[in-house]
């Protein structure tokens, strides 16, 4: 908790900065996000490597989430919103008039801010996702590896058939994760996946993360800073719309270039 | 610190008197209408407990006549039963699955503007005196039923549950419309995030998270089509029949008490009396369908925070 630098389960090869030759999930070019006429992100550069976990940061209203929420064509279901700029997935424009969301969005997951299970039984939660979308093989196999790795099976293999509503806060932002796993996605995007949670459901997720870490590309938003030098590759420091800093979280959190990401890194903000 | 003095803590009795008024008017508004239902189930109780001196309860529950202003009359409230339930299950036939689809497609497809016109004129629909839907079935409905099926009788059941169907089809679609926008909306972002259309969010998602109030709110639409007199009155005939037909001119609860209330049955004959009876039936049904909605609403309520 008190040290930025990576913990021991941490890969030392793995810290990967911009300038390093890695595939990009996502690349965004002159990328400006809003509402209306109201700007919220304005012509951002950034590219998110893929298999790293990056992490965005930034003081409330910064456009973080927007940012987040572009890149599985979420905000689709806000009327007012508008998009400039080139956005690409593994070199296709997200917004290109022919993709097909639906299609973006299985391989795009999504862990949201508050835990959301369906009002449904634990094993029907991660089970619905690969049953609408036509999966053939053996559903309760899927959901079992899926719980498996979210670090949840321990806990509900004895009880899937229980409402999902009846786990604790923590196990249902698990189950949230283990409902995306079981899309078997590319990409994994949390919108502050830990702002409702207790500290211990917390650290069980960031280890739950971590173990994540090779298979996926993970994208957080997160207000915690601690939480993005424990366990991000790449830290983006939005304020204000602009990115002001980005790269490796341990240059951001020790050396960082500018003195707007040293404030805010270090509390001396607002 | 100083001392507080009593003075400036002391109780007003102006502003006491004030707050025990409101609260008096208050609970005297409340109180007069549970003292109105009190009224009502005592003048039923009592009017249809001297109906029940003369014809017992058995006899009035199965008995498969009713020809209460004949001589000898008969007393069996099986056809009046009989032609309520075919205007119930048959409105709701066509009501409660067209109403939960206008809810559907109002709360998750249409756009707010589309909304802003069908909101309304489904109000509208609701806003129509029953008297009009009664000929409109007379002068619309039965005709277009004949001319499909010429041996349909001029009063008929099927033209009056097509009607009421189309009276209750306002509150289904509003009540469901409300206990979907009830589900919240980091639902549907979940379920989209999955990779999920419209459709599926919709049917795999929202409407059995809406369960409990779709269910209420059906149970509430065949209390009222139970309920429902003027529009059956004139479109359904005043032939009591114990027949499943809908084709046939029958006789509902509602519509005998209006015939025999509106004609010329002096007060105290059994005739009279047995208004009461049949009414005392009918608000027993209704209660339990109210309180079985309620038990619905409690039962599969999913707690959404």
């Amino acid at each position: 908790m008190t040290d930025a630098a990576p913990g021991p389960t941490q890969p030392t090869e793995g810290r990967a900065g911009p300038d390093v030759q890695v595939e990009a999930a996502f690349t965004c070019r002159g990328l400006t996000l809003g509402y209306g006429d109201h700007v919220v992100v304005r012509d951002l550069d950034l590219e998110f490597p893929e298999k790293r976990i990056t992490a965005i940061i930034g003081p409330s209203g910064c456009g973080k989430s927007t940012l987040v929420r572009t890149l599985n064509r979420m905000n689709d279901f806000i009327p007012s919103f508008t998009k400039a700029g080139t956005c690409l997935y593994r070199g296709v424009e997200l917004y290109d008039p022919s993709l097909d969301p639906v299609l973006l969005r299985r391989q795009v997951g999504m862990v949201f801010q508050k835990p959301n299970p369906f009002p449904k039984t634990i094993l029907q939660n991660v089970t619905w996702g690969p049953m609408i979308n036509g999966y053939t093989g053996d559903l309760r196999e899927l959901a079992v590896e899926s719980l498996q790795k979210a670090a949840l099976w321990g806990e509900v293999a004895a009880r899937l058939d229980q409402p999902a509503l009846s786990l604790s806060g923590g196990q249902q932002q698990r189950l949230c994760i283990a409902r995306t796993l079981a899309m078997q996605p590319d990409v994994i995007l949390m919108d502050e996946p830990c702002s409702s949670l207790d500290p211990v459901s917390t650290s069980r997720i960031e280890e739950l993360m971590d173990s994540l870490r090779e298979r996926y590309t993970i994208v957080i938003v997160t207000h915690n800073m601690q939480q993005a030098a424990r366990i991000s590759d790449l830290t983006a420091f939005l304020e204000g719309g602009d990115l002001v800093e980005f790269g490796d979280t341990d240059q951001i959190f020790t050396r960082p270039l500018y003195k707007r990401t040293e404030d805010y890194v270090t509390g001396r903000f607002g | 610190m100083t001392a507080t003095q009593l003075d400036a803590l002391r109780k007003s009795s102006t502003r006491q008197w004030k707050e025990g008024s409101i609260h008096g008017v208050l609970m005297t508004s409340a109180l007069l209408s549970i003292l109105t239902t009190v009224g009502v189930v005592a003048v039923l109780a009592a009017e249809s407990s001297t109906f029940f001196r003369e014809v017992s309860p058995v006899e009035f529950l199965t008995g498969t006549k009713w020809t209460p202003l004949f001589d000898p009359p008969s007393h069996g409230v099986l056809p009046l039963l009989c032609g309520t339930g075919l205007i119930a299950v048959g409105s709701g036939i066509l009501a409660l699955p067209i109403g939960l689809a206008i809810a559907v497609y109002l709360s998750e497809m249409a756009n707010r503007r589309r909304r802003r016109i069908v909101k309304p004129m489904l109000e509208v629909l609701a806003g129509i005196p029953t008297v009009v839907y009664g000929y409109f079935a007379l002068t619309f409905v039965t005709p277009c039923l004949r001319w499909l099926i010429p041996s349909t009788e001029v009063f008929n059941a099927a033209a009056g549950a097509i009607v009421v169907a189309i009276m209750i089809l306002p509150m289904v679609a509003s009540l469901c419309d409300d206990s979907l926008q009830a589900v919240p909306a980091s639902l549907r972002q979940a379920a989209y995030s999955l990779g999920a259309t419209p459709r599926e969010v919709s049917v795999g998602i929202v409407v059995p998270g809406a369960l409990s109030g779709i269910l209420a709110s059906f149970v509430l639409a065949l209390s009222r089509a139970i309920g429902e007199t003027m529009a059956v009155t004139l479109a359904a005939g005043a032939t009591p029949r114990l027949t499943l037909n809908p084709l046939e001119s029958i006789q509902t609860m509602t519509a005998f008490m209006a015939q025999v209330s509106s004609g010329d049955a002096p007060s105290g004959t059994s005739q009279y009396n047995s208004i009461f009876a049949v009414g005392f039936l009918l608000f027993a049904i209704t209660l339990f369908m109210n309180w079985l909605a309620q038990r619905v609403l409690h039962r599969f309520r999913e707690a959404y925070e």
